[in-house]
């Protein structure tokens, strides 16, 4: 299974599991389980959606944007469960505005799920925890 | 078990806890879901907080408070909490993953904005439809939106996308604002801000990637408005699900489902306690549910002193 590191971006071949007790990445040797948030721009955005085999969780959100701040800790919070599982991403519609116009976000903070770099799932509006898990398990 | 369990970050919620640590109650807990400071936080300025004399975004005005209202030993634990109920005198929280046991509690759920209830309103929520301009209004640069709603907050963002968009409609059903003065004289004077008054929205159309405008029900028949996206700011529902128990609330709410309280902001439950835009007859003001909080925090504190 194709999984893209946290850490470095390196795209790693790992097999697929139920749970893991180790997992480094082949290049940083950083672990796979202890980190599962990373911003996505322009840049990589789609080299890191086609190359995760897992469910990418995007999160649409700006600084001024009082539920997307609300909800920040959540989402860190809650992509530490899934690691390996589905990968936390976080796009600043403020320096992205491309990709915003792209995905047609007209309203923050929207989350959306890819599944081998197609959208399968959108919600606007804050989760608290319990709904960010069951949005996520649904896609595992 | 903790002497004092505070539901909600907000205001009301930030203020109780600092009041009630300060004042010595030791094991004090604020359940809120998200990162404390509540839904002022999604206003576009307030100038309204006295002290506060810089016209601020709600973000602004909220960043310092968890840092002096935890200074005391509150703690904050990202929760939300399902369901408060009462077994004898101990208060029990259910967390949906496990059952915190508090001698008092104090609710500070405050509200959230309402929906219209408009046709299509469900379907384009996130796709053209919002209940915050501070969040959205940035996707809508020079772009034309209408805003439905006649009181303070409907007034103060329609200004505010007035600042960012082409051209703002303002949909009001009635003749008259129910807003300060001053913010009604800026409202009219501004020449990107169109009034229908006496008008009300019928439906909200779109295609598939979003609003592209709303049908409105004038005095003298229905225009279209093109729009790519719809404000709505018509009032707030209260947040008071947690004191839902079998067979009714777990304590005495008016008809509007706010919770009643005395001028000690003491419910009808003992050691219950509730305080900010949760309770009946609540300004809805920033200023007025950190009072609440205070008062609420004191009244706790000599209830779990008494016991
Ligand atoms: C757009 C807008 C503009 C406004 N402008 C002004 C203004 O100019 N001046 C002014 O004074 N006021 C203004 N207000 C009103 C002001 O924001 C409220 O009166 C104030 O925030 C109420 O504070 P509160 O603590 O009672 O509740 P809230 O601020 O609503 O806080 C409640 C908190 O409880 C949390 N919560 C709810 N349920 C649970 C649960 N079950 N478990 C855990 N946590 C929970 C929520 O996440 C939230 O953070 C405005 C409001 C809005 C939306
Ligand atoms: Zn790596």
């Amino acid at each position: 299974m194709k999984i893209v590191c946290p850490h470095c971006f390196q795209i790693n071949n790992i097999p697929k599991k139920e749970s893991y007790a180790k997992a480094n990445c082949g290049k940083c040797k950083n672990s796979l389980l202890q980190k599962n948030l990373i911003n996505l721009g322009e840049a990589n955005l789609d080299e890191v959606l086609v190359n995760s085999e897992i469910p990418v969780i995007v999160d649409f959100w700006a600084p001024w944007c009082g539920p997307c701040k609300m909800m920040g800790p959540v989402f860190e919070k809650v992509s530490k469960n899934f690691a390996l599982k589905a990968l936390f991403a976080k796009v600043n519609t403020e320096n992205e505005q491309n990709l915003g116009a792209r995905f047609g976000i007209r309203s923050i903070p929207t989350l959306a799920v890819f599944k081998n770099g197609k959208e399968v799932d959108r919600l606007s509006g804050a989760l608290d925890e319990n709904g960010l898990k069951q949005l996520v398990q649904k896609h595992l | 078990m903790l002497d004092l369990a505070i539901v909600g970050g907000g205001p009301a919620g930030l203020t109780a806890g600092l009041y009630a640590t300060r004042g010595g109650l030791k094991n004090v807990v604020m359940f809120e879901k998200g990162m404390p400071g509540g839904q002022i936080t999604q206003s576009s300025e307030i100038e309204n907080y006295p002290g506060v004399s810089d016209v601020v975004s709600g973000i602004e005005l909220m960043e310092k408070w968890p840092e002096q209202c935890q200074r005391f030993g509150l703690k904050h634990e990202m929760v939300e909490i399902q369901k408060i109920s009462k077994d004898g005198d101990t208060f029990l929280l259910d967390t949906g993953s496990e059952t915190v046991e508090a001698k008092s509690v104090l609710v500070c759920t405050g509200s959230n904005p309402r929906k219209a209830g408009l046709k299509g309103e469900e379907e384009f929520t996130g796709k053209g439809v919002s209940y915050c301009a501070t969040c959205d209004g940035f996707f809508y640069k020079e772009k034309e939106v209408v805003v439905v709603g006649g009181g303070d907050t409907a007034l103060e963002e329609a200004l505010y996308l007035a600042k960012i968009c082409s051209k703002v409609t303002l949909v009001h059903r009635r003749d008259g604002f129910r807003a300060s003065p001053a913010t009604i004289e800026r409202v009219k004077e501004n020449d990107k801000i169109e009034l229908l008054l006496e008008s009300t929205v019928e439906e909200i159309v779109g295609d598939k990637m979003g609003v592209t405008g709303v049908k409105v029900e004038t005095k003298e028949g229905s225009v279209d408005v093109d729009a790519m996206g719809i404000f709505i700011f018509v009032g707030y529902d209260v947040n008071n699900s947690v004191l839902k128990n079998e067979g009714g609330f777990l304590c005495d709410v008016n008809n509007w489902g706010e919770v009643r309280v005395d001028l000690k902001m003491r419910t009808s439950v003992d050691g219950l306690f509730a305080a900010g835009d949760v309770r009946e007859d609540a300004a809805k003001q920033v200023v007025c549910a950190a009072g609440d909080g205070a008062t609420a925090a004191l009244s706790a504190i000599s209830y779990v002193e008494g016991h």
